[in-house]
């Protein structure tokens, strides 16, 4: 691949990069023949960004060497502050011509006969052509990612959609005095009613205890907001404000609106900033408030902190946070959500919500969507028996029926549960196979 | 108990409470009938730096309203960070478009009062306000306060010193600061000196390295002496050269030019070997509208 842009371009390609980096410390690029997206996810998977830009937005755009006949599309993954610290360079700005960037695939031993493809590594070279000739280049090892995310796409039938101006959002973020730090992940509880928009703080001004000092709520007219379709009034929904403030950011230095879409509180909240040549999607989770009334509390509860991966593993005392993010092996488009989905079979992974077992009689779905690697690092889900459990009449009847233990596939023990009308045992090898495979 | 009032210099408010909050994480506030004073007297201060201020609830209020069952004086305990983060919201960005000053909103009218939310006492702030577009605002803020018992409240006595050797009008704070700035990673003490005809010396002197500033025509304000003699023959006139001076920790001197940002003029006085204490005056010193009192203890150097 192949991209080249020019330095009027730099700009809102560093706000980009900017952003990503305040959202997760990887970064994926993904090009295609149209687009070059640049898309990451934060430790928690609980907030997505990505950047998708058009050909266009570049003087020269390439994916794919035609003469060797490779697939159309590259794809790579590396830390976000690398990149950012190459083109955010004091004198890149004021020196730079043009940049080019491009990917270039490892290949074989056997098959190079270039010396600029050495080794078994991607690389992304970052070509900056600046003023009096001068050409400064910088290689970075591109990781192959082990999967690729996409959110899913929201239903829309109960969707609010709501337009503002970033600076008029930025202020009413602005008021509240909210802990500044890398350790502090502020909240803000949103009530959307017919004419008027409620929010309101869940902690500030923490003292040494971690106890809150300061509490404070807003109450702003909904003519703030450029559009304001509100599906259902009144809304409460709420989510931390990081990877928000980012996005703001973003929008605010390119001087763009922000598109906020939601649908009930505790499915993802979904931004879109248009901008020329590019657009992007953000992506956060949300939550039920802990508190429905309005009313203000400086009550002592402490700090509820999100998730991170490096948190300790007694995360049954929070709630964990919505992931905004599935597998899928087509970036082509955004992967349908599971409660869409018609039939069970249809589906690209098995769905296993560990703890729903008993309260669905179809095939869970659930919006904990998690691959299969993933679901072995989780806690063990409630109602799993393990072998000494099943009764010995259990295990003879599930060698009779043909099934072995081990290797019962979805669609197979779906089928026997249809045919067989087996319910509990079924729903529990499956299980199983699933744990175990 | 009853407050409520309406806060028409917010500004001024947030600058007092921004140059106090250097020192302490929580201050106390004593509201009375005329007066409003902020107090930091905690033992964990460096260099046992205290404020005891006194402002006048004109300068700062207006339509104030108070009752209380000892003698109409309340006096709460309360986070620094929490009530500029209330003040901060209220107060308007004058035209600046420098985000951390103060909101982006124009401040109508601003309330507060005592208010009990949920079993806990708070001062409860109501801002209302006009956005950019013109349509209006409210927002609500609730500082978690403690009221101290009137038998705490009795406790809290102004350290006694003797009376101050000299009085010296400051140069510009902000000068000083970044002189002193320049000293904090030199040395931890700081020598302050005056002499009757208008000299001022800041030093320091260490193993390695010796530092004097000084500031030549300095005022030296004659301040009525309490219960003084009119007659003067009494004491003979000080020596206009002798230097009075008083060795301070310069990170408490540090803390007190934080109130850089509220200060119009400033008076030190030195009490040789005893402390050094320094009025800071809000708004104009003929008006008294307020006055920030800083005591900082001597350090004394046996050498």
């Amino acid at each position: 691949m192949q991209a080249t842009f020019d330095a009027h371009a730099l700009k809102p390609f560093t706000r980009a990069l900017t952003c990503l980096s305040r959202y997760g410390e990887e970064l994926c690029i993904y090009a295609s023949s149209e687009t070059l997206s640049l898309f990451c996810t934060n430790s928690s998977k609980s907030a997505y960004c990505r950047f998708k830009f058009n050909k266009e937005f570049f003087s020269r755009y390439r994916v794919g060497d035609p003469a060797k006949g490779t697939n159309d599309s590259a794809m790579g993954q590396l830390m976000a502050k690398s990149l950012l610290s190459i083109l955010k360079h004091k004198t890149v700005e004021s020196t730079l011509e043009r940049c080019e960037i491009s990917i270039v695939e490892g290949v074989s031993s056997e098959e190079s006969t270039d010396e600029t493809q050495d080794g078994l590594e991607s690389k992304l070279i970052v070509r900056l052509h600046c003023r009096h000739s001068v050409i400064k280049t910088h290689k970075l090892l591109l990781l192959g990612s082990t999967s690729l995310i996409a959110p899913g796409v929201p239903d829309s039938s109960n969707e609010t959609l709501l337009r503002i101006g970033p600076r008029a959002i930025r202020d009413i973020i602005e008021q509240f005095s909210l802990p500044k730090g890398a350790k502090s992940d502020p909240q803000l509880i949103w009530t959307f009613a017919e004419a008027e928009v409620a929010v309101r703080s869940l902690e500030s001004s923490i003292d040494t205890r971690g106890k809150a000092q300061l509490a404070t709520e807003l109450f702003i007219s909904a003519d703030e907001f450029d559009l304001y379709n509100l599906y259902e009034a009144p809304t409460t929904i709420a989510f931390h404000l990081r990877e928000f403030n980012a996005t703001i950011a973003f929008a605010e230095l390119c001087g763009l609106g922000l598109d906020i879409r939601f649908t009930d509180p505790a499915e993802p909240l979904f931004i879109d900033v248009e901008g020329d040549n590019f657009e992007t999607l953000f992506v956060i989770s949300t939550s039920h408030p802990p508190n429905s009334s309005a009313q203000v509390r400086l009550a002592p509860s402490g700090p509820k902190k999100r998730l991170r991966e490096d948190t300790p593993a007694d995360s049954t005392r929070f709630r964990k946070p919505t992931k905004v993010v599935q597998s899928t092996t087509d970036l082509g488009q955004d992967t349908t959500p599971a409660r869409i989905a018609a039939s069970p079979l249809s589906m690209p992974l098995p769905q296993v919500a560990p703890t729903s077992v008993s309260q669905r009689s179809n095939f869970p779905q659930d919006q904990d969507v998690m691959t299969t690697s993933r679901l072995s690092q989780q806690k063990p889900p409630l109602f799993l028996p393990t072998p000494s459990q099943l009764s010995d009449s259990d295990k003879a009847v599930l060698r009779e029926s043909g099934l072995g233990i081990k290797h019962t596939s979805v669609e197979g023990c779906n089928e026997m549960f249809e045919t067989h009308g087996l319910e509990m045992n079924c729903k529990s090898i499956e299980l199983r196979a699933a744990w175990d495979g | 108990m009853r407050f409520r009032a309406g806060i028409e210099n917010v500004t001024t408010l947030f600058r007092i409470i921004q140059s106090v909050e250097k020192l302490q994480k929580k201050c106390i506030i004593k509201f009375t009938e005329d007066n409003m004073h902020v107090i930091c007297n905690s033992d964990a201060n460096e260099g046992g730096i205290q404020v005891w201020s006194q402002i006048k609830i004109d300068s700062i209020f207006n339509s104030y309203r108070i009752q209380s069952n000892s003698n109409n004086e309340i006096t709460v305990n309360l986070s620094c960070d929490a009530l500029m983060g209330a003040l901060k919201s209220a107060s308007t960005s004058a035209g600046t478009s420098n985000s951390t000053s103060g909101s982006t909103y124009e401040t109508d009218e601003v309330i507060v009062k005592l208010a009990k939310k949920n079993d806990q006492a708070v001062l409860n702030f109501e801002i209302t306000g006009t956005t950019r577009a013109g349509r209006k605002v409210k927002i609500e803020h609730d500082v978690k306060i403690e009221v101290m018992k009137p038998a705490d409240v009795a406790k809290l006595n102004e350290p006694m010193c003797p009376e101050p050797d000299i009085h010296v009008l400051l140069p510009s704070l902000q000068k000083i600061r970044t002189i002193v700035e320049r000293l904090r990673s030199m040395s931890d003490i700081l020598a302050v000196r005056a002499s009757h005809n208008g000299c001022l010396q800041l030093s320091i002197n260490t193993e390695s390295v010796k530092v004097d500033t000084e500031w030549k025509n300095c005022t030296i304000p004659q301040m009525m002496r309490e219960g003084a003699s009119q007659d003067s023959a009494d004491d003979d006139p000080p020596d206009p050269e002798h230097l009075f001076s008083v060795l301070v920790s310069v990170r408490s001197f540090l803390k007190f030019l934080s109130s850089h940002v509220v200060s119009t003029t400033t008076i030190a006085c030195v009490c040789q070997n005893h402390c050094l204490i320094l009025y800071v005056y809000i708004g104009d010193v003929a008006d008294a509208g307020g006055v920030l009192t800083f005591y900082i203890p001597a350090i004394i150097d046996d050498e």
